[in-house]
């Protein structure tokens, strides 16, 4: 039986800006195995980074809080838990690829450095010899040769950045890993041979990883399970099939409406109309009722519940459930 | 090597800027200077006496052939001529009273560091609370307090009501601590202003966020990834306060009555003894270029992507057309 590595119920974090509270992340609930890949995938403001900085318990602080709910790893509660607890964790058993690798490195810390960093906090006792070796055979792992160790962030390309922020992450093996958009800075084909990399080091080291993405091809190619996040709510989730080939929620159809295929000769994008609502102002009902063409007048009067519509597969749609004759 | 070439460079550098900055004063001085023969003869001096006096001194000649001359003396024999009153020559007078004027200022830059970092340092991380509200306060009442206000109150507390410290004069340490701190408090409260702000700005940095996502504690994420970074604008202040240190020196020797080349200027002007007060201005102009150079070479000590401004010109030019 596969194990449940991170339980996360009822999260909900909010950000106070003067005198309004802005709804980042309403009662999320995520469940992810050992050596399992969960795409979190919604637009930009969705709520996605906020839900992998909570579980870092890095939201920043003020203006951000975690309200509610409790994020479970490996048996422990880590919104309870102790600076000193997360500070152990951090970077050992969870490590965040960060999204702009541009920003995410130390411009005045020598590359080889900032990975010897990370490695010398967690391995106690270790040498900084032995600690600099092991950084440059992670640099090696990622492709960098280690002889750059002396190098700055400066002296790197974007892709390369990216390969060492990843080098960060994946320094002390982590169990838990969350890429928050770690190809969005890319182009094309540092992009393939980003994820290429990612992919064999999850299957080698067997990390979970939570992927955070607003790109539907990327997680086509990586992702056991998807969840679809709107307006700092799951709007579906369940297995990347049933998402990709039993869509049940509009937004999530919108989703690949707004996506050019190679096989249709469609000229033009159908996106989907609107704007995300604003977070200091949330819908009372359904919060993609606005921009939903299906909508009626029962979305707008109360929040809809996150319903199973098939085994494992979830919907937040007051509709979604007519469609269940899909799996027959 | 590309270091020492390009300390060379710089220092060649400052030789239009001190060459400029004595061209100016010398053109000030003779304009506000009046003649100087009669300054020194008094009224009653006979004409012939006046005549000779103004031949000795040269200013028969034409005045850039004149700032010729001192130029030409400095560089040749370190001359920087003789005072119209005692005839001491000024390059003494200047290098006796020298060490005394930066080793205040160099106390003024000790007090302005120790107490501007760690202070703009904690405001920042503890902004918005009542520490930074008090922290800022302070800060404006440091920036706002001119320095010969600050010093004679300092007299009258210390010296005169408490009798702690002494008032006047330079025979020891307890003597520096009055001076020292009237000249570091105003700089201290401008380093603090600048350190809070370059703080608060490293503070929300991604490298920042990603430092702490390797569980580093949060002390070393300050002073190893926040503080460094946010280097550079503090040392170009703390390099500008130095000037105005040397500058604040000026007034507070007046003050405390030290016998420095500050209080050795103010004199001078008081007495319009022009070659003193052109050369002590001189040699602080020349202290404060070299202060600007020391401060650029610590940038690069600091910030690696400094460190590509030692590279000559051809050299950058070969790179860039390799690349």
């Amino acid at each position: 039986m596969e194990k449940e590595l991170l339980k996360i119920s009822d999260l909900t974090i909010q950000y106070s800006v003067e005198n309004s509270v802005c709804q980042a992340v309403n009662h999320v609930d995520l469940k992810l195995n050992r050596g399992e890949t969960l795409g979190l995938v919604g637009e930009t403001g969705a709520g996605k980074t906020t839900i992998a900085l909570g579980i870092m318990g890095l939201v920043p602080d003020p203006p951000g809080r975690i309200v509610g709910g409790t994020i479970t790893f490996d048996g422990l509660d880590l919104v309870k838990a102790t600076k000193k607890e997360l500070r152990e964790i951090r970077g050992k058993k969870i490590s965040m690829i960060f999204q702009d690798p541009m920003t995410a490195l130390n411009p005045i810390d020598k590359v080889g450095d900032q990975i010897r960093e990370v490695i010398e906090l967690h391995n106690k006792g270790m040498s900084k010899a032995e600690a600099a070796k092991k950084a440059c055979d992670t640099l090696e792992l990622v492709g960098i040769p280690a002889e750059r160790y002396d190098e700055y962030p400066h002296q790197f390309s974007g892709g390369m950045k990216q390969r060492i922020v990843i080098a960060i992450a994946l320094a002390c093996n982590p169990e838990l890993l969350l890429a928050d958009e770690p190809t969005t800075a890319l182009d094309v084909t540092i992009q393939a041979q980003v994820l290429e990399l990612m992919n064999g080091l999850k299957r080698k080291l067997n990390t979970s990883m939570l992927l955070i993405t607003h790109d539907l091809g990327v997680v086509a190619e990586m992702c056991e399970k998807v969840a679809i996040i709107y307006a700092g709510e799951i709007v579906e989730y369940g297995e990347a099939e049933h998402i990709y080939d039993r869509t049940a929620h509009p937004y999530t159809e919108g989703l690949f409406g707004s996506l050019p295929s190679v096989a249709d000769e469609r000229t033009r994008l159908t996106p989907i109309g609107g704007l995300m609502p604003d977070p200091m102002n949330l819908p009372k009902g359904c919060k993609f009722a606005p921009r939903c063409k299906k909508a009626a007048e029962a979305c707008k009067e109360q929040p809809v519940p996150l319903v199973e519509i098939a085994p494992g597969h979830f919907c937040r749609c007051l509709f979604a459930e007519e469609k269940e004759g899909r799996y027959e | 090597m590309q270091v020492f070439k390009y300390v060379i460079k710089r220092l060649l550098m400052m030789v239009p800027v001190v060459l400029g900055t004595i061209l100016i004063l010398y053109l000030m001085m003779m304009a506000v200077a009046g003649d100087p023969a009669e300054l020194i003869l008094g009224e009653n001096a006979s004409q012939e006496q006046y005549d000779e006096l103004r031949e000795d001194l040269g200013l028969n000649d034409p005045i850039l052939v004149r700032y010729g001359k001192y130029v030409w003396d400095i560089v040749s024999k370190g001359d920087f001529g003789n005072s119209w009153y005692t005839s001491k020559p000024v390059a003494e007078g200047i290098l006796e009273r020298f060490p005394t004027t930066a080793g205040l200022a160099s106390c003024g830059i000790f007090i302005m560091i120790v107490i501007g970092i760690p202070i703009g340092v904690i405001s920042a991380i503890k902004q918005y609370t009542w520490v930074d509200n008090l922290a800022v306060s302070l800060g404006m009442v440091g920036v706002s307090m001119p320095n010969f206000w600050l010093g004679l109150e300092l007299i009258i507390i210390f010296a005169l009501k408490l009798g702690w410290l002494p008032a006047s004069g330079f025979y020891g340490p307890a003597y520096w601590i009055l001076p020292g701190i009237t000249v570091g408090i105003n700089s201290a409260a401008t380093v603090m202003r600048t350190t809070r702000s370059s703080v608060l700005e490293c503070v929300r940095q991604d490298y920042v966020r990603t430092a702490r996502a390797k569980g580093q504690s949060e002390q070393k994420v300050v002073v190893h990834h926040v503080l460094r970074n946010a280097l550079i604008p503090i040392l170009t202040v703390i390099g500008m306060q130095f000037g105005i240190a040397l500058g604040g020196a000026v007034v507070v020797e007046t003050i405390f009555s030290i016998p420095g080349l500050g209080k050795y200027i103010v004199d001078a002007i008081g007495k319009r003894d022009f070659p003193i007060v052109l050369g002590g201005v001189v040699l602080l102009a020349i202290c404060f270029s070299v202060v600007n150079l020391v401060v650029d070479l610590l940038y690069a000590i600091v910030d690696p992507r400094m460190r590509t401004q030692f590279q000559g010109g051809k050299k950058k030019k070969k790179e860039a057309k390799a690349a």
